[in-house]
């Protein structure tokens, strides 16, 4: 059995190399708060025997659970506040937060997470691009400085690079809205998705003022180029803003004109993985429709998966696990594969307007891998939802040929 | 702390020695409830579920250093039942909502595609086994238990284990033959040892 010896470490290895997939200490506060009510629990004999340590698990209780600042993980080994964070030349590092919130430096950035408290932190950006995607929550406070500049975050995903030869600023905003505070002297500006901050500090004094007129304009506002506004005022001579629409702007542009092999190369200019992962949920969807246009199956397929990943509540999730089934059916030959996503789709939306293709294709996969019996009972399915459907002849078939199921058999095993 | 302490400590419910316990096993019941179930969207409730029952059957456990097999015991026996529960849900599949559908989850980009679909087809199959075959397989190939330890984990006697990863060899094997991304890996098994 040599064959499954290998294919079984192969699956361990892979397996190890996706990490755990669980937060152990979130697990361990949980079996701890369980563990307390149990014992909360025990018959009133027993009460005073372990009223200590009732006393003992409410404090040691009360103490996690006080203001449980939020834990981070630096390239998967647990991160400590203050520890230097650099990216080499050649690779990207994920600092991913216990609530969520993801940072990636990308290469040959450097950070440090500075302070790390229950409702967020604060990130530190010393060179190079930071992507964050910070989860929402009405009262999280997270920040991001850069330079002389800080960003004050809800809740979004947004890109901050600071460059501190040319002394550069630059924010682009991918979803939601931050303020950004900096030597600008006022109380800071509004970013909103869409748009893109460059600054230019120069030589200018800290106390620079940023004129309100250039500091910002949505993607829409500005011209297809960049333009560029010198501060007025005797203090910010050489403070400089550059206004650009977000960089996800051109591709979809060029997407929504049907120019898909254009709008690729835009993307495969700025990098497939880094585009996707600043894309929204409906940005994905035309992500895919591009890369399946251009003939890059194997990225239309990461954009769903990935749409569905960080997206699973939206709509576009379900059509995305429909589309994935089609393309593991039609493309890879991978009927298993193929029948969860279509079952995902189903599950999803029942109803939705790929049904009873979903449902004709699994019942296509369950008759490839042999799975007679969930075929039958998706067969009758089929034929009562759909009986002019264009796989009802298959499904009558399958229904008069396959014999009843033995109710002793467990699971359908094919001969 | 040693094993004899900390059973007598979570015994007494000392939350200490609870949070020990945890420490101390996390990993290796995270570990065990992976091999067995796969990815899926549940394996963070079936491991708290292994602590909760540990601690609900801790005073049948006489030998402290019987603790990391039986620890390890529990885990197996607890994925058991995530699995039974899930057969019986499936049968409803499509009519009804079944939020323990295996999670379809991990995008094939990078460098590993050919893994990941691998780990997505096996479980594929490996669900269609009976249960306790599945797990069979799962303990002696994917985590690579050996036979003792592995059957001991099951609860039952080598001879019946042995007989149940037979079965499970060449109801797998048959399976799995008819998966493309699975067959050129039995067959050739030359994309495993690169």
């Amino acid at each position: 059995m040599d064959s499954l010896r290998r294919l079984g470490t192969a699956i361990a290895e892979a397996q190890d190399r996706e990490g755990p997939a669980v937060d152990l200490q979130a697990q361990r506060v949980r079996f701890l708060e369980r563990a307390t009510k149990r014992e909360q629990r025990r018959p009133a004999k027993r009460v005073a025997a372990y009223a200590v340590f009732a006393a003992a698990a409410a404090a040691l209780l009360f103490f996690l659970l006080r203001a449980p600042s939020l834990s981070f993980e630096i390239a998967g080994t647990r991160g400590r506040p203050g520890d230097w964070i650099a990216a080499p030349p050649d690779s990207e590092i994920p600092i991913r937060f216990s609530d969520g919130s993801e940072v990636v430096l990308e290469r040959d950035a450097g950070a440090r997470v500075v302070e790390v408290g229950s409702k967020g932190a604060v990130l530190v950006v010393e060179r190079g691009t930071l992507r964050a995607d910070v989860v929402h929550r009405d009262d999280t406070e997270w920040q991001v400085n850069a330079g002389p500049f800080e960003v004050h975050v809800v809740g979004t995903r947004f890109d901050v690079a600071w460059d501190p030869s040319r002394e550069a600023f630059s924010l682009i905003l991918h979803e939601g809205a931050v303020r950004v505070v900096g030597p600008m002297g006022d109380s800071g500006r509004v970013v909103r998705a869409g748009e893109r901050l460059d600054i230019q500090v120069g030589e200018a004094s800290p106390t620079s003022s940023l004129p309100a007129a250039t500091a910002v304009a949505s993607a829409a506002e500005v011209p297809s180029a960049a333009h560029t506004a010198s501060t007025e005022g005797s203090s910010s001579a050489s403070a400089e803003v550059v206004v650009a629409p977000s960089a996800s702007a051109s591709w979809r542009s060029l997407a929504d004109k049907g120019d898909n092999r254009a709008a690729w190369a835009a993307i495969e200019a700025e990098g497939v993985d880094v585009v996707m992962r600043r894309s929204n949920a409906a940005e994905l969807v035309s992500l895919s429709d591009v890369a399946r246009f251009a003939g890059r199956p194997a990225h239309a397929s990461a954009a769903l998966n990935e749409l569905r990943k960080r997206f699973p509540k939206d709509p576009a999730a379900a059509d995305a696990a429909f589309l994935l089934g089609r393309m593991a059916f039609d493309q890879r030959g991978a009927p298993s594969s193929a029948a969860v996503w279509f079952e995902t789709y189903l599950r999803e939306k029942p109803s939705g307007a790929f049904a009873r293709e979903a449902m004709g294709r699994l019942l296509e996969c369950y008759q490839k891998n042999g799975s007679n019996e969930a075929a039958r009972t998706l067969a009758m399915q089929y034929v009562a939802s759909y009986p002019k459907g264009p796989h009802a002849e298959l499904a009558r078939r399958i229904v008069d040929e396959a014999p009843a199921p033995s109710p002793s058999s467990e699971q359908p095993i094919a001969p | 702390m040693d094993d004899a302490a900390l059973l007598a400590g979570v015994r007494a419910g000392n939350p200490v020695a609870m949070g020990e316990l945890h420490d101390r096993y996390a990993a290796m019941v995270l570990r065990v409830v992976t091999r067995i179930l796969g990815p899926d969207r549940d394996l963070a409730d079936i491991h708290h579920d292994v602590f909760v029952r540990a601690l609900q059957s801790i005073d049948d456990l006489r030998d402290p250093e019987a603790l990391p097999g039986w620890m390890r015991s529990v885990a197996v026996h607890t994925a058991r039942e995530a699995i039974q529960k899930r057969v019986r849900r499936r049968r409803w599949l499509v009519f009804l909502s079944d939020d323990s559908l295996p999670e379809p989850e991990p995008p094939d980009r990078g460098a590993h595609d050919d893994a990941r679909e691998a780990v997505r087809e096996t479980y594929s199959v490996l669900e269609r086994l009976p249960v306790d075959e599945r797990i069979a397989f799962a303990l002696r190939y994917v985590d690579g238990m050996d036979l003792a330890e592995a059957a001991e984990s099951c609860r039952t006697s080598l001879a019946t284990f042995k007989r149940r990863l037979a079965r499970a060899e060449s109801r797998f094997l048959a399976l799995a033959r008819r998966s493309s991304a699975l067959a050129d890996y039995l067959e050739g098994g030359a994309r495993w040892t690169r």
